[in-house]
């Protein structure tokens, strides 16, 4: 927004000012160094100066008329007639770059007729008058048959400068050659004078600077072709820098200019133009005329930036003409027609001298071109007289030079050393032929015959040279397109994060479809698996970082859309499969209507023409099946029922006379039956008709709506209801067997139109506003947002079912809920639309982009139809089913979880809440609480929270001490205490026979004891270096530090329970570096997993020895860690894997095949660890926080479909359906 | 006619949300016209949109539109809006026709009466002026009211009620910054 402001007020500004060297000055000093504002301020300024604006004429019907918008800006273009000093305009013969050139009569001291060039606004005339002022002395000087004088120079009353020249009535030199299939021998007698005569200017001291087709033109006098040079000292004059030239001309136009621009013209700084740029422009003029292209052609320019063309100028070395030619493919054919030459011999024509002749006009180093015209000119008679030339194919060293210059970022080391090596053995050889030449020269008068020997053999070796050459850059080009496959991939894959992170609409689907090509990118790279062995260097994203993108684009609640129809109007059947559409084209007079099937698109109507003009109408609705469209008249008050199978009106209904009033919407009931037509816009009439008897012409009118559209009316599902929002509070039930009110139902809201039912018809959904917030609200502030409301309501029982918020202005609404009653989309008129989810409560918004006039969800619930003035749209909706949040029950005060456990089959859930002194128990799939368990010991930490296996017990680990309920029993708590030991517990053994063994030290000696008797079970009876101790879920191992201080290295010991036989042992992650924070046994014991910081720790970033679940990170600043899995049973490693952010809670999934670890940084970590495969990471805890989050607790469900985790910030739990994520990843090509 | 007058006096009695309401009526009734105005007038005549607009207000006004100012300024921010879609909607028609996506003999013929500007360029004119009424919307309802209702920048000044300096204003830096947009 400020971007805009700021540009527009810089804007305004300039153009009070007449320069454009105070314009640029003040842009300078306003826009500093945001360049990206002065780019907008130039492009601004630079429209204001086209005289060519799209606002120049109306933008429709006939501009004669006189009513169309004109424009106020000064149009620069004279018309013939007008009087430009001593010149009359006669007609307007061209336009360049700059400037519009006429044909004008001049009258004194001479009557001739005289070429007039007028300089386009923009430029400060009197600073060109001044330079052409300077060079007119010079330009005065030049004689020569081949320039077209410059006779004079003005400012028109309008103050634009204006150049006048001698009149020459030709064609650019280009076009004469190819209009006249001359010859390339023919084109180069025509160019030698275009040489001469910028020799010529030269000797006067005057540099064209503008060389280029369309000035040197070809007329012919006494039926010669004779050459012109025109334009002489305006390139000068006009001081044509390079923003000008791109300010003053259209994208043609500027390629057409910069074609010819020599390198150093290209540089920013282009003080330093002479004789030599003009040279170089010759030489392109030459490629042109011998090839029929210029050596950088306009495609390479086509998509270029300015600064990307400038760079392309000076440093892309062109193809020599012979091999341009031999590359242009079909085009050869035409170009060698219109040289009256077969194409192979043209090639061979071209090839050799004049390949070297034209290169050496183009070298980048003007030092290295022809010194003057005449001796480009000389080289090119020698040329024709079969003599020597000067031009010589460079030497191998120097071209091996610019080679490797050129390519240095893409020569690899050992192509560097290939090229060397080959061009060793080439500099040789060539040197060796360079000598033989140089004595063939020496002899050259006596011994014309060796001379074309000579040739040959040279021919020969450049043929060698550049098969070498060919082959080198093959296979650079080789590894630079897998690098270029590569960057695209990584490029893809950014680009999908960045438009995630921007969120507009339909984010979601646009970052899949970028990660899907990331992905087949990814998995065609031939050198992945160097890059992935190498992580540091590596471009291509990595299959983890592209799950994890998919993952969070997966998250994401989003619509977009699939299709669209365009049409002035719209009516969707009732069941969401057809669509009639109704167009109209005021300019062309024309109109129809058509009905598409929405899913295939496919047309079943199509009505135009004549035809159409009989029945077209202003308001459409299409039938259930699709065979019957009814169409209100343009006479406002017949509805045309048409059979859409044989195109006829098979029958005409009228509306009832007291319902005329404009404004008009149509639908079908469900079954075809019905038809209702709300007639008025406010307090509009609602007009049926039964279809089924065949009697009825006039419509009945049946009630009153507040509001149009009639989306604000529901069928019910069976035909028998019809239900609108009468008054602001009530609805109407209408029976149709009836054909009367049956029922108002009065509802706590005061609705805004939208209204639906359940498809098995008990319920109704509606659209409103709390009175409550309407009253305090007020009049007096009428445009504030108001929280809108959503409810269902049971007809039957008449009461509130559930009820969520919107976020919709107070404006009429539009509603249709999904057949399978899972959403709801409600639109406004503006185009705004929330489509919420009655499931999870969640919502998110489309906009359908104008005004909406009807919303309906297509028959299997999926898609959504929106239909308004001018466009028909289908959206395609992501599901939330891969992720669930279900918010619990619960009381005032739960707020934040610490602490939850999943029952065994996940049924349920127990939740500690921060500062409640009460464990809850919700049902995990609704949320609803089922019952609550006393917890004293609620203001000490708690460690973790379990379950027993069977599910009838609920432990609670805390600071010494264990507490325990029985859920079957008396739900008492039951405190244990454990004050001996030093250290919190965090596992817990279950023996069949209902013993709970616990792992824990006492003053350094690991122990574990049972439970519920407290007898030890196991000691290690020794004092111990970190002695955490853990025990195994099934009680039959434990697992402990085994480091006396004595010993070294450390180690972990895994003994059986409870004999304590050694069963392996492995050496301990803690080191001099790093510590030992967590232990870990995976289900069925297979691996032990010990956790420890990477790397040196960090000051106040210490682990403490954390909970099942739960490492207390303390710190401040992140602690990247690495954790290690041993085989339990061989003590032999397995895998390693590591993380950047300091490690939370630790879990296996039950079958041990997953490993998730959370991070402070608010991302869960997941691993498939029996695939030794890294998966994804996803971000649960989007806020950031500095401080450790005790309560980003995570585990899996019992089947192990789901990863649980703690809502942030609301008292609710988040389940991530692994399963739906790996079957959505699978089908991009990122499953594992 | 009733509701017209009715709404446009609910929008001076400072109800923002009666605004909203007269657009689809703005809408359709211009709709009406142009089709009625196919269904009976002689193949070959051009609509006019600034005709339309006028012609649509004394419809459903019953005045004309040089009388009685305060109530027309209303109805005519609607009909830029509406007009706009019109004309967007039949460029995108005549697209799609030039690309043969209808195939229709009669309907090729019709395209050869054309908008004044290319399809293309409006289209794109389009939703240049949406991306501007995003961030200056009074700009680019100037440009609106005045190039689809044709109304001068002194009528639009008063129609959106600024004066006739920022009108101005508006129409130079929205008319600049269109065109730059379109030259992109």
């Amino acid at each position: 927004m400020s971007d805009l402001s700021a540009a527009r007020s810089i804007f305004l500004r300039a153009i009070e000012l007449g320069s454009p060297d105070e314009r640029s000055e003040l842009v300078h000093a306003a826009c500093g160094d945001d360049s990206e504002l002065r780019g907008r301020v130039d492009a601004l300024l630079k429209a204001y100066d086209d005289p060519d604006s799209f606002f120049d004429g109306p933008i429709a019907g006939d501009a004669s008329q006189g009513d169309a918008p004109t424009i106020d800006l000064p149009k620069m273009s004279e018309r013939s007639g007008t009087v430009v000093g001593r010149y009359k305009l006669l007609q307007e013969i061209g336009e360049g770059g700059f400037g519009v050139v006429y044909m004008a009569q001049q009258t004194e001291p001479v009557e001739r007729k005289v070429a007039l060039k007028i300089i386009k606004p923009g430029m400060d005339s009197r600073q060109v008058i001044a330079r052409f002022e300077a060079e007119r002395q010079a330009l005065a000087l030049m004689d020569h048959q081949n320039i077209a004088r410059v006779l004079d120079a003005g400012t028109t009353e309008a103050g634009l400068p204006y150049f006048v020249m001698e009149l020459v009535k030709g064609v650019p030199i280009t076009k004469y050659c190819d209009d006249n299939k001359l010859t390339p021998r023919q084109r180069l007698d025509l160019f030698l004078p275009v040489c001469r005569a910028i020799q010529h200017a030269h000797q006067k001291g005057v540099i064209h600077r503008d060389i280029k087709p369309s000035n040197v033109l070809v007329a012919l006098y006494d039926g010669c072709p004779v050459p012109k040079v025109i334009d002489f000292g305006i390139a000068k004059a006009t001081q044509q820098r390079l923003t000008e030239r791109t300010m003053f001309t259209e994208l043609g136009q500027v390629i057409g200019t910069f074609e010819y621009m020599s390198p150093e013209q290209a540089e920013m700084n282009q003080l330093d133009i002479d004789t030599r740029s003009d040279i170089y422009s010759l030489g392109v003029l030459l490629y042109e005329l011998l090839t029929g292209t210029t050596p950088i052609t306009q495609n390479q320019f086509r998509e270029a930036g300015l600064v990307e063309m400038l760079r392309t100028i000076r440093e892309t070395e062109p193809p020599k003409p012979s091999t341009r030619l031999s590359e242009t493919g079909d085009a050869l054919a035409t170009i060698s027609a219109v040289r009256q030459t077969e194409p192979v011999r043209l090639a061979q024509l071209v090839r050799g001298d004049l390949d070297w002749i034209v290169m050496k006009a183009l070298e980048k180093d003007r030092s290295r071109r022809y010194e003057s015209a005449n001796d480009l000119a000389a080289d090119i008679e020698r040329h024709l007289h079969q003599e020597p030339v000067l031009a010589a194919a460079p030497s191998a060293s120097y071209r091996m030079r610019k080679f490797v210059s050129r390519n240095k970022p893409a020569v690899t080391t050992a192509a560097l050393l290939a090229l060397l090596l080959l061009g060793f053995g080439l500099v040789s050889t060539y040197q060796a032929q360079v000598a033989k030449r140089s004595e063939t020269r020496a002899r050259l008068a006596e011994q014309d015959a060796k001379q074309s020997l000579d040739r040959e053999q040279q021919a020969r070796t450049e043929a060698e040279e550049d098969r070498v050459r060919a082959e080198l850059a093959e296979a650079t080009a080789t590894s630079n397109k897998e690098q270029a496959l590569d960057q695209l991939a990584r490029s893809e894959y950014e680009q999908a994060r960045a438009v995630r992170l921007l969120g507009e609409p339909g984010a979601r689907f646009q970052a899949l479809d970028l990660l899907n090509r990331a992905e087949e990118l990814r998995s065609r790279s031939s050198i992945q698996a160097m890059l992935e062995a190498n992580s540091s260097e590596a471009v291509l994203p990595t299959q983890p970082e592209l799950r994890s993108e998919a993952v969070a684009a997966l998250l994401k609640a989003d619509g977009h859309v699939t299709h669209q129809w365009d049409g002035m109007t719209h009516g969707v059947s009732p069941n969401g499969i057809f669509l009639g559409s109704l167009w109209i084209d005021p300019a062309a007079m024309s109109g129809g209507m058509r009905v598409v099937d929405v899913q295939s698109t496919q047309r079943i109507y199509d009505e135009s023409g004549e035809a159409a003009k009989k029945v077209l109408g202003i308001a459409l609705a299409v039938g259930p099946d699709g065979k019957r469209l009814a169409a209100f008249q343009t006479d406002g008050h017949t509805i045309k029922l048409i059979d859409t199978t044989n195109h006829k009106v098979e029958r005409t209904l009228s509306m009832p006379e007291k319902a005329t009033a404009s404004g008009r919407d149509m639908t079908f009931s469900p079954d075809g039956r019905w038809l209702l037509v709300g007639s008025g816009i406010l307090n509009a009439k609602l007009v049926l008709w039964d279809l089924d008897d065949g009697t009825q012409v006039e419509g009945k009118i049946i009630g009153e709506v507040k509001q149009m559209p009639v989306a604000s009316t529901a069928f019910g599902p069976h035909g028998k209801l019809l239900a609108w929002a009468s008054e602001a509070q009530e609805v109407i039930l209408w029976s149709l067997l009836d054909g009367k009110e049956q029922k108002k139902l009065g509802l706590p809201l005061r609705l805004d139109g939208g209204i639906d039912f359940s498809s098995d018809g008990t319920t109704l959904v509606v659209h409103g506003f709390d009175r409550k917030q309407e009253g305090s609200a007020g009049k007096d502030n009428p445009s504030q947002i108001r929280q809108g409301s959503l409810l269902l309501w049971d007809i039957q029982d008449g009461k509130e079912i559930a009820r969520y918020s919107t976020s919709l202005a107070k404006l009429p609404k539009l509603l249709d809920l999904s057949d399978d009653g899972r959403r709801v989309a409600i639109g406004q008129l503006t185009g705004s639309i929330d489509v919420l989810s009655l499931e999870t409560g969640e919502h998110f918004p489309l906009n359908h982009g104008a005004m909406l006039q009807t919303i309906q969800w297509t028959a299997d619930s999926k898609q959504l139809i929106t239909a308004g003035p001018g466009k028909a749209k289908l959206w395609q909706l992501s599901d939330a089913n891969v992720l669930k949040r279900r918010t619990l029950e619960t009381r005032s005060g739960e707020a934040t979880i610490t602490r939850f456990a999943l029952s065994p089959e996940s049924k349920e859930v127990a939740v500690e809440f921060a500062g409640v002194s009460k464990v809850g128990l919700f049902e995990l799939g609704s949320g609803r609480r089922l019952t609550e368990l006393e917890n004293p010991s609620s203001a000490s930490p708690t460690t973790w929270l379990t379950f027993v296996p069977g599910g009838e017990q609920l432990l609670r680990f805390g600071l010494r001490e264990i507490l325990l309920w029985n859920l079957d029993g008396d739900r008492k708590p039951r405190r244990i205490e454990l004050k001996e030991y030093n250290e919190l517990f965090y596992s817990v053994g279950f023996l069949s026979d209902g013993a709970m063994l616990v792992g824990g030290q006492k003053a350094y000696v690991p122990e574990v004891i049972n439970l519920l008797s407290g007898e030890s079970v196991w000691s290690r009876e020794k004092r111990m270096l970190g002695a955490s101790v853990r025990v195994s879920r099934d009680g039959q191992l434990v697992v402990s530090h085994d480091e006396t201080f004595e010993t070294h290295p450390r180690s972990i010991a895994v003994r059986k329970l409870p004999s304590g036989e050694l069963l392996s042992q492995f050496p301990s992650f803690s080191n001099a570096w790093s510590i030992s924070t967590r232990i870990e046994i995976s289900p069925e014991n297979r691996w032990v997993l010990e956790l420890g910081t990477a790397g040196p720790i960090l000051p106040f970033s210490g682990h403490a020895m954390g909970s099942a679940g739960i490492v207390n990170a303390l710190g401040a600043d992140d602690q990247p860690w690495e954790a290690v899995l041993w085989d339990t049973q061989t003590g032999v490693e397995y895998w390693r894997v590591a993380g950047n952010s300091t490690a939370n809670a630790v879990v296996f999934s039950p079958d041990g095949r997953y490993l998730a670890i959370s991070q402070r940084d608010g991302k869960v970590l997941l691993w498939d660890v029996a695939a030794k495969q890294e998966l994804f990471n996803w971000l649960a805890w989007p806020q950031v926080t500095s401080q450790p989050v005790l309560s980003h607790q995570i585990a899996f469900t019992a089947n192990g479909d789901e990863l649980v985790a703690t809502d942030e910030g609301s008292p609710a739990i988040i389940l991530l359906s692994l399963k739906m994520l790996k079957r959505e990843l699978a089908e991009m090509g990122l499953g594992w | 006619m009733a509701d017209v007058t009715q709404i446009l006096s609910q929008i001076e009695q400072g109800d923002p949300s009666a605004a909203e309401e007269l657009l689809p009526l703005v809408y359709e009734e211009l709709r009406n016209l142009a089709a009625a105005k196919l269904a009976h007038e002689k193949p070959g005549q051009t609509l006019q949109a600034t005709a339309l607009v006028h012609e649509a207000y004394l419809r459903l006004t019953g005045r004309n539109t040089n009388e009685c100012w305060e109530n027309r300024r209303h109805f005519f921010a609607a009909a830029s809006t509406a007009m706009q879609w019109i004309l967007v909607e039949a460029a995108r028609r005549k697209l799609r026709l030039k690309r043969g996506g209808d195939r229709k003999r009669v309907e090729l013929e019709d395209i050869a009466i054309p908008l004044n500007k290319s399809p293309e360029r409006l289209l794109s004119l389009d939703e240049a002026l949406e991306r501007l009424a995003l961030q200056l919307p009074e700009a680019a309802e100037v440009v609106r009211l005045r190039y689809f209702v044709g109304l001068s920048i002194e009528e639009a000044a008063d129609v959106l009620g600024v004066s006739r300096a920022t009108a101005y204003r508006h129409w130079t830096f929205a008319k600049a910054w269109l065109q730059s947009e379109l030259d992109k």
